[in-house]
């Protein structure tokens, strides 16, 4: 234990120069603000700030974008707040609430709360990462494709959660997800699925441009209909923060996504996609008053930022301790690293324990500095959104048609957002729900691969399933959450069938 | 019989389409066996299970009461859309600042409480400010003229 | 009389615009397509070798991610590019492959591009999971002999060069093992580490600090000689195992067509950066170096396009894998 503290006292030893302190600044201003952008995500704008970091040395160039990193997951929450854009499949959870709170006129307590139960987790999990990385790192090696299956089957059945209306629409909305995500290359044999041709679908359906099609833009088109109801975004601002009541709501929350962030971060492999989904499912089921998810509930947005943050925190462990990047963005460090002369593998903990060290200092001031950055901006985003809403959108559009076209360079994606958009608009329409498509979009191809590949591992065994006590553990969970999910809509089934008897 | 819920037999007939458009596609895809599935296996196995919830909604659209029809507003979809589309063709031979500029017009059309003065000048700063900061202070691979 | 002249004049002046813009290329930033996802093996040593070549050519060359469908994407746009030296593309050895790899390609690698040169070559290694039960190259080869439905062979997706790798592989030893596909290397080494997977052939840009680590074994590098940075692992000739020899090259291209000056200057540009003392340490700590200068012509890449393409077309078509 003195070991962890004096290696912390290392860590921020190093972290804490001006230098280090202001390009950590720098690092998460820029990503909030790129993350603000709806379609500009973390990953291009790291990329395009890789040649600044030549000049650095290599742990203020790791500070840096790690700064960006989060700073963007942070700004990616603050859209899907003000106008219901996730720009990252992290974001999508905090739209369902946090964008109802918004136009209810809470905002910023929704941005506020958010703030806050961030950097709680954030720090909890650098923590966590500084105790125990190594060692978490070594469990999660256990974990192979039949325990990936059974987890995502697991994220599939809590799907149906973040609907609010007919379980039998959000269940044909994650049929409707899992088909589309086998849009593009089959990873056994490299044929096309469902790509009608097109080479820039062979790669599979952008989350980003789905996301901002199904949502985003949808969302626009229907706030366009109602000419009066300029309520939307202009209702009466109640405070720039949270409450204390709020706090106090949120605080179990907070608590509990922490601790499911933090577990599925550690999982390579991005388990930390789950994070989110989870911790909403979880505080849906545990609630007094279920109903009042979907239309504003505070928690709905503190556990799943907090399960968020944690989640980014811990994903740096596979990459600290096993040099295995667990996304894409952990990818780029990886670059990064290279870059500097840093070869990052399970040597680099012995090797250069500052900059280990160093890392999960800056990870933590890097959470504080997001809180001080962050809370004054809630007053300008939400002043921003006293704009005419005829203004509004055509910006909001052209900054994801930007957004999205960077990505790729692909015209072909901007092309899809419409044609997502369009279909979002029909959702809407037709009062299916968005949210637990884009959830399958994102597990389902998961899911298949991993299933696939337990297969080919076990050569054609299928019991491989049941006999891994992990995997059987997960599966378990996901019958239990199936039932628990069902029963409630079978009573009420009974109770409206006796109601109409009477 | 009679079309209790319009809103779900649409949803259901929906469904159904984009199964057949799914299976359409499906083509030489193996589908192999379930110990050892092929490209096509999930694709396949999907799309029965779209048209399957699909003819469920269609058959409760006739058994039980539900939501009427609501009104698509084309007047306010075809803009946006169009603008959007726009932006996509236009953006590499175009550049930024043209691509911009035609999107923000275009979209702004929809907008019921339209006041063209104030888009206009608006949209201006717009792509003034979309220009420094896209290509120019981060330095993005922006093509923001016409390619001659 | 005067019309004639103003025409004489215009022509004259066009023709001294575009000559001098060979003369004074670059005069604007250029722009380097790397084909795969930023952060891989090939986008760093594409941002290295540009950082060095921006300095030399006076112009920043910037690096563009266009990923996409093995590295085919991304080609497909530098050959269908303007060849006026501002297009560039950075590609590895799926240029060659992807000529038998995708049946339905809009390009073709072989004639589409004008090559500038080699950059590196970076050697493979034939790894394991660290509790697997063979001490050396000869007692793995044995092992897979006897017990080919028991060992998996992990790869990073058709194309990679770790499915390439793995192909002669099977091909040396003449077993068919079962092949386990994932989305890219770090999900492959990440099973192979687990111990999920039995065997992996991948780059040392990937394997080298894990092999370092001690999280897994390592049997043979597959170039001809032995590999600095990994000095204790001998050659596959050297451990007996003939026919696996690869290592995943990197070239530098301009679309077909850049006028020869042009080319001449990029190609110095090149050579100056594979010159460079950084740069050469940074490829060291990736378990590669530069080519010698007389690989890094225009001319020599040409040719080793064309061979390399002859020579996996045979593997590939008798493993019968493609990828479209």
């Amino acid at each position: 234990m003195g070991d962890v503290f004096s290696n912390l006292a290392l860590g921020f030893g190093a972290a804490l120069t001006p230098l280090n302190v202001g390009l950590c600044f720098i690092g998460a201003l820029v990503g909030t603000l790129i993350g603000v952008l709806p379609g500009l995500g973390p990953i291009a704008t790291i990329a395009m700030l890789l040649p600044i970091t030549f000049s650095l040395d290599p742990l203020g160039a790791l500070i840096m974008l790690a700064g960006i990193y989060y700073g963007a997951q942070y700004g990616g929450s603050t859209t899907a707040i003000l106008v219901n854009m996730p720009g990252e499949t992290s974001s999508v959870v905090t739209t369902l609430d946090g964008h109802q709170m918004a136009r209810q006129g809470r905002a910023g307590a929704a941005l506020g709360i958010a703030a806050l139960g961030s950097f709680f987790a954030g720090s909890v999990a650098t923590f966590i990462v500084a105790l125990a990385g190594p060692l978490l790192s070594q469990m999660a090696q256990n974990f192979g494709p039949a325990e990936y299956f059974a987890l995502m089957v697991v994220g599939l059945v809590g799907a149906t959660v973040l609907a609010s209306g007919s379980v039998l629409k959000a269940v044909a909305m994650i049929v409707v997800g899992l088909l589309l995500g086998t849009v593009g290359s089959d990873i056994e044999s490299g044929e096309q699925r469902l790509t009608f041709g097109i080479p820039q679908l062979a790669d599979g359906i952008n989350f980003t441009t789905l996301a901002i099609g199904l949502f985003g833009v949808a969302e626009i088109l229907r706030n366009l209909e109602h000419t009066h109801d300029r309520g939307v975004l202009g209702a009466k601002i109640t405070g720039l923060l949270p409450t204390w009541a709020d706090i106090k709501q949120s605080f179990p929350a907070v608590l509990r996504g922490t601790g499911i962030g933090s577990v599925l971060g550690i999982l390579p492999g991005n388990g930390a996609v789950l994070a989110p989904y989870a911790s909403y499912t979880l505080e849906k089921k545990l609630a007094k008053e279920p109903q009042r998810f979907g239309r504003g509930a505070i928690e709905g947005v503190a556990g799943p930022e907090s399960a968020n943050n944690a989640g980014a925190q811990t994903s740096f462990i596979p990459l600290l301790t096993l040099g295995i990047p667990p996304n894409a963005v952990m990818a780029l460090m990886v670059g990064a690293m290279t870059i500097q002369g840093i070869i990052p593998g399970p040597t680099v903990m012995v090797e250069n324990p500052t900059l280990f060290w160093g890392m999960i200092a800056s990870m933590w001031i890097g959470n504080a500095l997001l809180v001080v950055i962050n809370l004054p901006l809630i007053g300008i985003w939400v002043r921003l959104l006293r704009v005419p809403y005829r203004l509004l959108y055509p910006a909001i559009l052209l900054f994801c048609c930007i957004g999205v076209f960077t990505v790729n360079n692909s015209f072909m994606d901007v092309l899809l957002v419409a044609v997502f958009g369009l279909v979002g608009y029909g959702l809407l329409k037709l009062g299916f729900e968005p949210a637990p498509l884009l959830l399958a979009f994102v597990l389902g191809p998961l899911m298949e691969e991993n299933l696939r590949r337990a297969f080919l591992i076990a050569r054609g065994d299928a019991t491989v399933f049941v006999t891994r006590p992990l995997s059987l553990a997960l599966l378990l969970i996901a019958l239990g959450l199936l039932l628990v999910v069902l029963l409630p809509s079978v009573r009420r089934r009974r109770e409206e069938v006796f109601h109409e008897e009477d | 019989m009679r079309v209790r819920s319009p809103q779900d037999l649409v949803g259901g007939i929906a469904l159904i389409l984009l199964a057949l458009l799914a299976w359409s596609q499906i083509g030489e895809l193996k589908v192999g066996t379930a110990a050892r599935m092929g490209p096509g296996y999930f694709p396949a196995a999907l799309s029965i299970l779209v048209g399957l919830f699909g003819l469920v909604l269609v058959a409760r659209s006739l058994a039980a009461d539900g939501p009427a029809l609501e009104r698509w507003h084309l007047r306010r979809m075809i803009p946006v859309l169009g603008a959007i589309i726009l932006f996509a063709f236009a953006i590499r031979p175009l550049g930024l600042v043209i691509s911009a500029v035609g999107l923000v017009l275009l979209a702004s059309a929809a907008a019921p409480d339209l006041r063209w003065r104030d888009s206009l000048i608006f949209g201006v700063a717009l792509v003034v400010f979309s220009v420094l900061v896209f290509p120019v202070a981060l330095g993005l691979p922006l093509p923001v003229w016409p390619r001659l | 009389m005067r019309f004639t002249s103003v025409a004489f004049a215009a022509l004259a002046a066009v023709a001294a615009w575009s000559g001098a813009s060979a003369q004074d290329y670059p005069t604007r930033p250029i722009t380097m397509v790397v084909p795969f996802a930023a952060g891989g093996p090939t986008d760093t040593v594409a941002r290295l070798v540009a950082q060095n070549m921006s300095q030399s050519l006076g112009q920043q060359v910037i690096v563009e991610n266009v990923g996409g469908a093995g590295g085919t994407l991304g080609a497909a746009r530098v050959a269908g590019a303007e060849p006026d030296g501002y297009t560039l593309l950075l590609h590895h050895i799926g240029q060659a492959t992807a000529a038998t790899l995708y049946r339905n390609l809009k390009y073709k690698p072989g004639e589409d591009f004008a090559p500038v040169g080699l950059i590196t070559d970076v050697p493979m290694t034939i790894v394991a999971k660290k509790d697997f039960p063979a001490k050396d190259l000869k007692e793995l080869v044995d092992y897979v002999k006897k017990n080919p439905d028991k060992v998996t062979l992990a790869n990073a997706g058709v194309g990679a060069a770790s499915h390439l790798c793995g192909m002669l592989f099977m091909q040396a030893v003449g077993v068919q093992l079962t092949t386990v596909p994932y989305k890219g290397t770090g999900p492959a080494m990440n099973d192979l580490v687990g111990g999920q997977v039995d065997l992996l052939c991948d780059q040392t840009t990937n394997t080298t600090s894990q092999i370092k680590g001690g999280a897994i074994k390592a049997y043979a590098v597959t170039t001809p000689n032995r590999v600095k940075s990994l000095p204790d692992l001998p050659t596959t000739k050297e451990a007996g195992l003939e026919g696996v020899q690869v290592a995943v090259w990197h070239g530098l291209y301009a679309p077909k067509g850049t006028p020869q000056p042009v080319v001449d200057k990029l190609a110095k540009a090149l050579q100056t950066a594979l010159k460079d003392q950084t740069v050469a340490a940074r490829f060291a700590e990736l378990g590669t170096e530069p080519v010698t200068q007389e690989r890094a012509t225009p001319k020599a890449l040409g040719d080793y396009v064309k061979s390399e393409i002859d020579r996996w077309k045979p593997v590939i078509t008798s493993a019968g894998v493609y990828a479209d």
